[in-house]
């Protein structure tokens, strides 16, 4: 049985860029994954340290936007989509990966590029979903943005969400089944999130023998 | 060798002449690359479909809502990019070819994702068509448009016009660019006898037509024809002029051709089936294409295969596609009283005209077949390959 040896965690922010409790918690995770034995690399996003580092044992790769005119987060983020699987990939032709961990909507496409070519299983982490944010819940931004998280959910193997609020808008509002989401904490002990990131990467190669 | 091609555009969905361009190259290099498409879905389309040997793959591009243009494409990539990654999952293929930076997005993350090379077809620039960059709107395209010359291990342009454009826009080594010309079915596009209902629904029989066909936008230039009207009826009082496509100038270009006097002798048809445009450039008896930019200019390509006699500006590809007294009349670009002069030329001489059609004819068989434009493609392919 194939076991987690590798993963890669895709995250909008990481410090030093802190922008709110992804960063923290992006972090949070990479280095419990690394205290538990496991070759762990992030590609996260930051336009002034762009290039590869490696910081308490996790090996950072951080890009750029290749557009340097910002529209709106609904055209960046599909625009930053091909840097993220740029990097990505170099990771996964590279020491290989066994899992893909994104963090919110931002990285999504990404991932799901990344699983679809290289048939890896793939867990996304919520914080919180478009509807809890945004009182402006039916413009046609916000649904554009709901559109993508709740495409990325439906192509996880897993959903992890940090709280109950964002797992019942999950289930209730995207759809997502109920034995797909987990709510676990992601700023902590990371125990119970390798224990279901390590029963993705089980499912997946069950799924495909 | 089997290649993946990404277009927004591709018939029954067509917005200017990439459906076309896409439609006929795809089908042209099945025969001799497996040949697959991934395009937009289109009501009362296929979701997969062969077509003349090419393999069509529709990807649902209209769940998403957006707020605007630019958003709308962004996620029509990630659909795009979508369809992409499933198809190449399956393996075998050999590259990618995007059209424009409409699939710049998914056709770069496809090329990262499965370490593929990527091609390139810059159909025309941002700044081209809106004649520089002006607004932050605009200036995201023309940096897409640059990323992707930047990621593309071969750009094609259409025209040596072109070539130069994008070269100097976006510092492109010279030798990664192909001039490769867009080209015409000579068996879809012949001379035809007059569809007589069809010539009367536009024109009395009395009536000379001169035909306009293409979109209706600043960079047409129909403005300019239409302003050219009053010295063609000066001399032609008896001559009708069918505008032909849509476009958001379409209101604009009807009050001008209404201030000028001249609407009793316009007649803007809206979006009009192929089968009609055959229609009608046979029964015409020349058409302008009077564009201030134009990278290629299929119209004049259609309308010479068609033996439709052509006045064309002289300017981007239409300058190599029209020669000068032998083949059409050229013009110079946004000038209404050439325009007048050129028309009120070949209406007025009829062995002029015939002389014309003949030559066009032969020119357009020759060098712009798709048999000799997939020969140059597939070569292009051949020089990105792993030796």
């Amino acid at each position: 049985m194939k076991a987690l040896k590798k993963i890669l965690v895709l995250t909008p922010e990481y410090p030093p860029r802190m922008l709110g409790d992804v960063s923290i918690n992006a972090h949070s995770v990479s280095k419990g994954m690394v205290k538990d034995g496991i070759l762990t690399s992030v590609v996260t996003f930051d336009d002034w340290r762009p290039g590869e580092t490696v910081e308490e044992g996790i090996r950072v790769s951080r890009i750029a936007s290749p557009i340097r005119t910002f529209y709106s987060i609904l055209t960046w983020t599909p625009l930053i989509t091909p840097e993220f699987v740029r990097a990505s990939s170099k990771i996964i032709r590279g020491e290989g990966v066994d899992l893909v961990l994104s963090f919110e909507w931002t990285t999504g496409m990404s991932a799901m590029t990344l699983g679809t070519i290289h048939d890896l299983p793939l867990v996304c982490a919520y914080h919180s979903v478009e509807c809890q944010r945004n009182p402006f819940r039916d413009s046609p931004l916000s649904q554009g943005i709901a559109y993508l998280e709740r495409e990325v959910a439906k192509a996880s193997e897993l959903v992890v969400a940090t709280n109950e609020d964002t797992a019942k808008f999950l289930r209730d509002e995207y759809g997502i089944s109920v034995a797909k989401i987990v709510v676990t904490r992601l700023d902590g002990d990371v125990g119970s999130l390798i224990s279901f990131c390590r029963q993705a990467v089980e499912d997946h190669e069950g799924a495909n023998a | 060798m089997k290649a993946l091609m990404l277009s927004w555009e591709y018939p029954p969905r067509k917005v200017g002449g990439l459906a076309t361009h896409v439609y006929e190259l795809s089908k042209a290099l099945a025969e001799r690359v497996e040949m697959h498409v991934v395009t937009c879905n289109f009501p009362g389309a296929l979701e997969l479909e062969r077509v003349g040997g090419a393999i069509v793959h529709r990807a649902n591009v209209y769940s998403a809502p957006s707020p605007d243009f630019l958003t709308w494409a962004m996620l029509m990539n990630a659909s795009l990019l979508r369809a992409g990654c499933e198809l190449a999952a399956g393996g075998g293929f050999d590259m990618i070819h995007c059209h424009d930076w409409l699939v710049a997005q998914a056709g770069i993350a496809l090329k990262h994702a499965t370490g593929m090379p990527l091609v390139a077809t810059i159909h025309s620039t941002e700044s081209g068509r809106r004649h520089g960059i002006h607004t932050d709107y605009q200036r995201v395209i023309h940096e897409i448009e640059g990323w992707l010359t930047y990621e593309a291990s071969r750009i094609v342009c259409c025209s040596w016009s072109m070539v130069n454009e994008v070269a100097g826009l976006f510092n492109v080594p010279r030798d990664k660019i192909w001039m490769i010309p867009n080209g015409v079915d000579p068996e879809t596009y012949r001379p035809s006898a007059i569809d007589q209902p069809l010539r009367d629904k536009y024109a009395d029989p009395s009536e000379k037509i001169v035909l306009y066909v293409g979109r209706l936008v600043p960079e047409k230039g129909v403005n300019v024809l239409i302003g050219a009207i009053p010295g063609i009826l000066a001399a032609h009082q008896n001559t009708k002029f069918i505008i032909v496509g849509e476009g958001y100038s379409r209101e604009m270009l009807s009050s001008l051709s209404k201030s000028l006097g001249v609407d009793r002798k316009v007649f803007f048809t809206g979006y009009v089936s192929d089968d009609e445009v055959k229609g009608l450039l046979g029964l015409a008896d020349l058409q302008v294409i009077p564009s201030i930019y134009e990278p290629f200019g299929i119209v004049c390509l259609e309308a010479m295969a068609s033996g439709t006699p052509v006045v064309a500006s002289d300017t981007g590809g239409l300058s190599e596609i029209v020669e000068d007294g032998v083949t059409g009349l050229k013009v110079p670009s946004n000038d209404s009283d050439a325009i007048a002069h050129a028309v009120n030329r070949l209406l007025s001489d009829g062995a002029l005209r015939g002389r014309m059609s003949k030559m066009a004819r032969g020119r357009a068989m020759g060098r712009f077949s798709w048999k000799a434009i997939a020969d140059l493609t597939t070569r292009m392919y051949d020089s990105v390959l792993p030796r």
